[in-house]
């Protein structure tokens, strides 16, 4: 399947999260072509994962940027965040959305020195009785990430009950998907930025981490789809039932959530090396695999004031 | 010992099929390898009813068929894993019923009914409707999902391009539409419709939907991924609608 | 009184009957019976064992070293302690086992565990499962698996006692159940996303029907509210009225109270 020449390197774009789409057709510089993500993917797999996905979806990027200089310049993230209620713009949205997920899932993995090749499982895996350990070999202390060991331990009580929630929820996922680590941007209730330019430093504060799954091309940007079935529903429509209208007051569409780790829950990462019952062991090696500086890196400052 | 053999058994088991030592051997001609088939069937379905005999054990369910658990789970959204697997148990079994290859001296051509069935509902030959449906698949379903065929109360021919493990047998439950990306008004409006159907439904109808599947193919990764890799699902549906097992497929039609 | 062995011996004599030419048709029971022949021990037997514990039941029991009331010490078995001890071996033992401790123990610690509705019928006998692992397939996972896997820790040397055994299960049941919650959430999250569409939920509904009355009680709320804003910026005007009003408020308050009744009956 990858019969293409071979990859030269290209530095990563450290500061920002953003890239634009010329940038974007070169995969992530930590990882490599035909070698394998040690303890975590065999060169095939990380192929099937990673690299045919990636190409497929910066090809359908560029065909449908092919006449939009602006769009060719634009970040993956203000795409995602700009189409996010328009169903003409859908497949770039979806395409946009999808090879942003990839990148930043795969941007967050440093493989494990010194580990065993995957290997398929078998039915017994099924069965296996879960173990009951509450510390880890790969603990963000473990790799001098302290500021994010602490974060973990305040937004989720403890670090084993954060790995649980974590991978638990990626192995209920049954199709396609990505779990999230999001940071919730810190906002005054009387919109504190009102939207004005306001200095960088006290403009991307957090209060709390929490965990989320999208599925298919969902996207942490723009999952808060209240108002969307309004705008369908249009004018002279039935008015919304009362859960309806509760919900549309309840939830709060200008939250903003900044990711800091995606984990790729999608057959096509797990289904090569490790086979059909293989999930839960893809998702343990996964843990084992994060590199827990680079999320360290994503978080931004902490704010004095935290919401439940 | 002996234990231990005892335990290993399932609730729902593998369906058994005839000519399993012949396909597991060799797969299928034109759609799968050994290992392909091994994969998507002897594989995928045990985890699909391992998984079903764990979610069921001790409850009601564990003695029903899955396409009855999965009408049973279908209205109770707490139980939606459990209807996820017994839709794809039973989904899964039609599909390999309908690509299990034809002896060497049968016949294996769609029958007239059908194909003029086809032609009334389409307004087309087979031959077009098959490149249709090829070109679809990608745009219709972009994760997982299934492909199915089917013939309506009224005896009209559709397709339905269903997400990740919807059922053709009941209209809430179709999961035509992905909402992970914004809708068309289209799109919005059939699921309003069938919103509708269910609210008229609880004052005393029920949901009328005899939808009888014709043909189904599996869309997930576990069914192309092992043989023709991953952007290949076309060609795997492709060669799919090539080599249906037409005796199969006419029998399912309702004369 | 002698005892009564002619139940007991009823195909002895019915067959003799039938010997002797007294009962000219075989009865209908007789096969049956030959078959399976009634017992005829009428001797009780003492049980010298305990089945559940194994321990021997002919053992005294022990008795307090200390002084006792009377300021004595009791230095061996008086005749009220032997006559109970055999008096007790033709008594059916008393049978305890190690996994009902446990069961209560459980449920006594997870009593939301009882209110999973259990199947009790059984459809095939003398299964046997290997508890080398909490999940089984044919079994679903209950207090039933955290017993039988923390007595297979114990008797696996894994744990030298049965608490920490028992700890052992119960928490891998608590990972599993973590992650079956898990998995019901976010296959309804799924389902939904993909344009699954459901009836309103027992909590959606309970909505609604509060709703229907807080809508009345606000019509009503409104009026009252309006009719005693006004009385408040023109007292005067109500004052003539007020006993000509009376009588026709009273009446239409009962009326309106009756009303109220049965509409919120809905």
């Amino acid at each position: 399947m990858n019969g293409s020449a071979p990859r030269t390197l290209r530095t990563l774009c450290s500061r920002s999260a953003t890239r634009s789409l010329h940038a974007q057709a070169k995969p992530l510089a930590s990882l490599r072509a035909g070698a394998p993500l040690d303890g975590l993917l065999s060169p095939q797999g990380l192929n099937n994962a990673y690299y045919a996905r990636h190409d497929a979806y910066s090809h359908r990027l560029q065909q449908l940027a092919a006449h939009n200089p602006e769009l060719q310049e634009a970040a993956l993230d203000r795409i995602v965040a700009d189409n996010a209620r328009s169903p003409a713009k859908r497949d770039l949205l979806a395409s946009a959305s999808m090879l942003y997920n990839l990148q930043f899932a795969y941007a967050s993995l440093k493989g494990t020195a010194n580990a065993t090749a995957p290997q398929r499982s078998s039915r017994d895996a099924l069965l296996r009785t879960p173990d009951t350990a509450v510390a880890f070999a790969n603990e963000p202390a473990a790799q001098g990430a302290h500021r994010l060991q602490e974060e973990l331990a305040a937004s989720f009580r403890s670090l084993v009950e954060f790995r649980t929630l974590l991978l638990g929820s990626a192995a209920a996922i049954e199709g396609d998907g990505y779990t999230w680590l999001l940071a919730r941007k810190y906002a005054t209730p009387y919109g504190g930025s009102s939207g004005a330019a306001t200095d960088s430093a006290s403009a991307n504060l957090y209060d709390r981490l929490f965990v989320m799954n999208t599925y298919n091309a969902g996207s942490p940007f723009n999952f808060n789809s209240a108002g969307m079935l309004d705008a369908l529903r249009g004018k002279g429509a039935e008015p919304l039932s009362d859960v309806e209208r509760a919900r549309a007051t309840a939830t709060d569409s200008s939250t903003v959530y900044i990711p800091l780790l995606a984990i790729d829950a999608s057959p096509k990462a797990w289904l090569g090396d490790y086979g059909v019952y293989g999930k839960q062991a893809y998702l343990e090696r996964v843990w084992q695999a994060v590199d827990w500086r680079v999320v360290e890196d994503r978080m931004p400052k902490k704010s004095p004031v935290v919401y439940a | 010992m002996f234990g231990r053999v005892i335990g290993r058994r399932s609730i729902h088991t593998v369906p058994k099929l005839a000519s399993i030592k012949e396909l597991g051997a060799g797969g299928i001609p034109k759609i799968y390898s050994s290992n392909g088939f091994n994969t998507v069937w002897t594989d995928y379905q045990q985890y699909l009813c391992d998984k079903l005999t764990l979610a069921t054990a001790g409850s009601s369910l564990e003695s029903y068929y899955p396409f009855h658990v999965m009408l049973n789970t279908a209205k109770k959204p707490f139980q939606s894993n459990i209807f996820n697997l017994a839709s794809a148990a039973h989904n899964n079994h039609l599909f390999i019923e309908n690509i299990l290859p034809v002896k060497e001296n049968e016949t294996n051509q769609p029958s007239k009914l059908l194909l003029s069935r086809i032609r009334e509902s389409f307004d087309m030959e087979w031959e077009e409707l098959k490149e249709d449906i090829v070109k679809l698949t990608e745009k219709k379903v972009l994760g997982q999902g299934w492909f199915f065929l089917i013939e309506n109360a009224n005896k009209e021919i559709h397709y339905l391009f269903l997400q990740n493990n919807g059922t053709p047998y009941y209209f809430p439950r179709n999961q035509l539409f992905d909402l992970n990306v914004p809708i068309s008004e289209n799109e919005f409006s059939h699921m309003e419709k069938v919103r509708a159907l269910l609210s008229s439904a609880t004052k005393g109808q029920q949901v009328r939907d005899w939808s009888m599947p014709l043909i189904a193919i599996n869309l997930w990764d576990q069914a192309y991924l092992n043989d023709y890799g991953v952007g290949k699902r076309q060609e795997y549906v492709r060669n799919v609608l090539d080599n249906l097992n037409w005796n199969v497929v006419n029998s399912r039609l309702y004369k | 009184m002698k005892i009564q062995a002619n139940a007991v011996n009823i195909l002895e004599r019915t067959s003799s009957y039938l010997q002797a030419g007294l009962l000219k048709k075989t009865p209908a029971w007789y096969d049956v019976v030959a078959k399976v022949q009634p017992v005829k021990k009428f001797n009780r037997e003492p049980i010298l064992k305990n089945p559940s514990t194994g321990r021997n039941r002919s053992e005294f029991r022990d008795f307090p070293e200390a002084v006792n009331t009377k300021g004595l010490y009791k230095t061996r078995y008086n005749i009220v302690d032997k006559k109970v001890a055999t008096n007790i071996l033709y008594k059916p033992p008393k049978l305890s086992y190690l996994e009902d401790r446990l069961r209560q123990l459980f449920y006594e610690q997870h009593p939301w565990e009882l209110s999973r509705p259990k199947i009790v019928i059984e459809n095939e006998l003398g299964k046997e499962y290997d508890w080398s692992h909490i999940l089984q397939l044919g079994k679903p996972l209950d207090g039933e698996s955290v017993v039988q896997r923390s007595l297979y820790l114990v008797r696996n040397k894994q744990h030298d006692n049965i608490i920490d055994a028992y700890n052992q299960a119960r928490f891998e049941f608590y990972r599993l159940r973590m992650q079956q919650e898990l998995d019901e959430q976010v296959a309804q999250e799924e389902a939904e996303m993909f344009g699954s569409v459901f009836n309103a939920s027992a909590l959606e509904y309970g909505i609604a029907q509060e709703q229907r009355v807080i809508d009345q009680w606000k019509k009503k709320a409104i009026k009252e509210t309006e009719i005693s804003a006004a009385k408040r910026v023109n007292p005067a005007e109500s004052w003539g009225k007020e006993d000509a009003d009376k009588e026709g408020e009273i009446e239409g308050e009962a009326g309106e109270a009756e009303e109220e009744v049965e509409e919120l009956r809905l």
